[in-house]
């Protein structure tokens, strides 16, 4: 009883939260405020720079250097931890406490949006409308207006371990699915899978399913986005091309529940051969531990088309600031091409200007900023979650062998239509 | 007048963080609230909404068939504790603090922990192959194993607080009772089923009432241990309430699973506290 009244009062603190004053103490800026004032503006950043120290460090100059060049506002950045974000921030927005600007994802963003969450960001583009790229401003618009300026921009791409190839006498590195589906016996001969697939129900599945759906040619919404367009031959190929996989030894036999954590997983421990959504911090992880040698980095994997999740990280106005110059002014400063090279070399992550190139010198950092070509964004639905929480558990269904492919691709889609039309 | 003056300050307490948030909730339930602060009255719809949802009527028979489980798991575990720990006289308080340990234990860790124990390839998998068993999908196979296994720690965890609960009333039997059922040559069995049942009734009824309301509350170990899956086997509603508010926003919606979750659990508790709490013929 007590954990249930708990909860209640959860709910009525949001109720006690609608009926407070719209005001809010996390943007201090008052329109129209004299000139001289000190405006105060409120960033929540997460740990995109993983080593925590460095991260403490970097923000903390960010912050000063920010505030160097802008007299009149008064930044405070707090670092966050990734885990249960959008409990805190929805909390603290319906609080009124939350943050002026933070960093979202692109099916955070509309989902925010659609629950009244944001406000519009739109000064902070002036005078570099056209410098961004296209994908990651489109991922910051809904319904015509602009949250959010992108800061930074991820992207994943294909990693080999090389040496597991080799060992199972196979020397080209699949690049297709059907070279994938050609290798992955010759591989499971040697205890090898050859391809890791993560279906824990916590996870994305912008970095598992999604992807080989969109190479398969297929996508998750019809394009009015009030249907699900997953059940499709494409879909269908994709499903297939998993469960094939998972039956002769292609995938580990986990797949259907595992995480994607690649420090001691498969990847680094020689068990699996090729991740076909890895991020660079997660390939600098499989070098470490396999060597320098041994690790290979691809371009997107192919089917009918080639395409790899990208996503850009949106520096987003909520509806707690009621100051949009000020929080453009420092949207402006950390989307700026001064601060995107620190801030890509610090994270391991790629700039979302156009006009800012990769460094260079990081190889491996080169290879990952060449798929960018291939980048996809995810697909914008204010709903993304509800519907990719109703596929989630009948793929795995089908994974653990529970349902067949047209099965379980059936009820996920009657599940999702009913999300969307509710 | 004084016994009201005694009792105010609790019975503010309760109105303002029991009773009024209650309210609140159910108010809550009856809105389309967004995280903005706005909100829309939608009257029964999301109650209506919650009937008619597949996902819903899963995850209330899933938290049923968990506390079908785990509710029998605990008391027999809880009551063999109690029944021991009250026979022994050398070291009882050390074996009731070991015993109570897991209660306080944080639960993350402690999850963390038994998720290595049930891997596939973890220890209890080991120890199974060892006879040639296994391995057992204990978190990732079919529902009743799921269920069973995230019963099975939950109970680890918990049976700490009910033991002693029933070990108080143990001590509250007289020993006379038990002097002259020797006497009169009752075996202890029957000592057992005459004596200590009954008299232990008030306090085996109110570890049934708690134990029952938290097994329709299961959220912490489903939450570190499974995520709701595979593929929504361990889907408990106080998991969908959560989805519902926290990850996909729809409070109203979830409030009105909480206003259910209320009644369930209060319909449960008055229906065990007709049959197991009704006084003796």
């Amino acid at each position: 009883m007590k954990k249930l009244l708990a909860t209640t009062s959860m709910a009525l603190a949001l109720t006690l939260a609608a009926c407070s004053s719209p005001a809010s103490p996390g943007s201090q800026a008052t329109p129209g405020a004299a000139q001289g004032e000190t405006k105060k503006v409120t960033m929540w950043m997460y740990p995109v720079i993983a080593d925590s120290a460095k991260s403490q460090a970097f923000w903390g100059q960010a912050e000063k250097d920010f505030e160097a060049a802008n007299a009149g506002i008064d930044l405070v950045i707090e670092q966050q931890p990734w885990d249960n974000r959008d409990e805190k921030l929805a909390t603290a927005i319906a609080s009124g406490k939350g943050p002026d600007l933070v960093v979202l994802g692109p099916d955070q963003l509309p989902q925010y949006q659609a629950s009244g969450g944001l406000a519009s960001l739109k000064k902070a583009y002036e005078g570099q409308e056209d410098k961004f790229l296209k994908s990651a401003v489109e991922a910051a618009t809904v319904d015509g207006d602009v949250y959010a300026v992108p800061i930074y921009h991820t992207i994943t791409t294909t990693v080999y371990n090389k040496k597991a190839f080799d060992a199972a006498g196979v020397t080209e590195l699949p690049t297709t699915w059907d070279q994938v589906k050609a290798a992955a016996p010759k591989l499971a001969a040697q205890g090898v899978s050859i391809m890791d697939y993560s279906g824990d129900a916590k996870m994305t599945l912008n970095l598992s399913f999604y992807p080989l759906l969109w190479q398969a040619g297929g996508s998750v919404f019809a394009e009015d986005g009030r249907s699900v367009a997953f059940n499709s031959p494409e879909g269908k190929e994709t499903l297939q091309f998993l469960v094939d996989l998972q039956k002769v030894g292609g995938l580990p036999a986990d797949a259907a529940t595992k995480g994607n954590k690649v420090e001691g997983g498969g990847l680094s421990t020689g068990k699996t051969a090729m991740g076909y959504a890895l991020v660079k911090p997660e390939a600098d992880i499989m070098i470490k531990a396999l060597g320098e040698d041994a690790v290979v980095v691809g371009e997107p994997l192919k089917n009918k088309e080639q395409v790899a999740f990208g996503l850009p990280g949106l520096l987003t106005r909520t509806s707690i600031s009621k100051d949009e110059a000020s929080a453009a002014t420092v949207a402006k400063f950390f989307s700026s091409a001064e601060f995107a090279p620190t801030l890509s070399k610090a994270s391991g992550y790629f700039s979302a200007r156009q006009d800012v190139k990769p460094d260079s010198a990081d190889k491996v950092g080169a290879k990952f900023a060449e798929a960018l070509a291939f980048a996809k964004a995810g697909e914008i639905n204010s709903k993304a979650r509800q519907v990719m929480a109703s596929l989630q558990p009948h793929i795995q269904s089908a994974l653990q062998g529970a349902k067949t492919v047209d099965a379980a691709l059936a009820d996920a889609e009657a599940e999702a239509n009913a999300v969307l039309k509710g | 007048m004084a016994g009201l003056l005694f009792v105010l300050p609790m019975l503010v307490l309760f109105v303002v963080f029991r009773f009024v948030p209650t309210l609140g909730a159910f108010g809550l339930s009856l809105t389309d609230y967004k995280i903005s602060g706005e909100f829309e009255f939608v009257g029964v719809k999301n109650y209506a909404d919650f009937f008619t949802s597949t996902i819903a009527r899963n995850a209330l028979a899933t938290t049923l068939l968990y506390a079908l489980i785990y509710v029998p798991l605990i008391l027999l575990i809880a009551l063999a504790s109690a029944l021991v720990l009250h026979r022994i006289v050398w070291g009882s308080s050390f074996f009731r603090g070991t015993l109570f340990l897991p209660y306080v234990t944080s639960f993350v860790l402690a999850g963390i922990i038994w998720l290595w124990i049930f891997d596939l390839q973890g220890p209890l998998n080991a120890t199974l192959g060892v006879i040639n068993l296994g391995p057992v999908p204990f978190l990732t196979g079919a529902q009743p194993m799921v269920l069973t296994s995230l019963a099975a720690v939950s109970a680890w965890r918990g049976f700490g607080y009910s033991m002693l609960i029933l070990l108080a009333g143990l001590k509250s039997i007289p020993g006379e009772l038990y002097e002259s059922a020797r006497i009169d040559g009752a075996s202890v069995g029957r000592q057992f089923t005459d004596i200590t049942l009954p008299l232990l009734r008030p306090s085996l009824f109110f570890v049934l009432v708690i134990e029952t309301i938290g097994a329709f509350q299961v959220f912490d170990t489903i939450y570190v241990m499974t995520g709701g899956g595979p593929a929504r086997a361990s889907y408990s509603l106080v998991y969908y309430l959560y989805d519902s508010g926290f990850k996909f926003f729809n409070f109203g919606y979830a409030a009105a699973i909480g206003v259910i979750l209320f009644v369930i659990v209060f319909l449960i508790s008055m229906v065990q506290r007709r049959v197991l709490d009704r006084e003796e013929p």
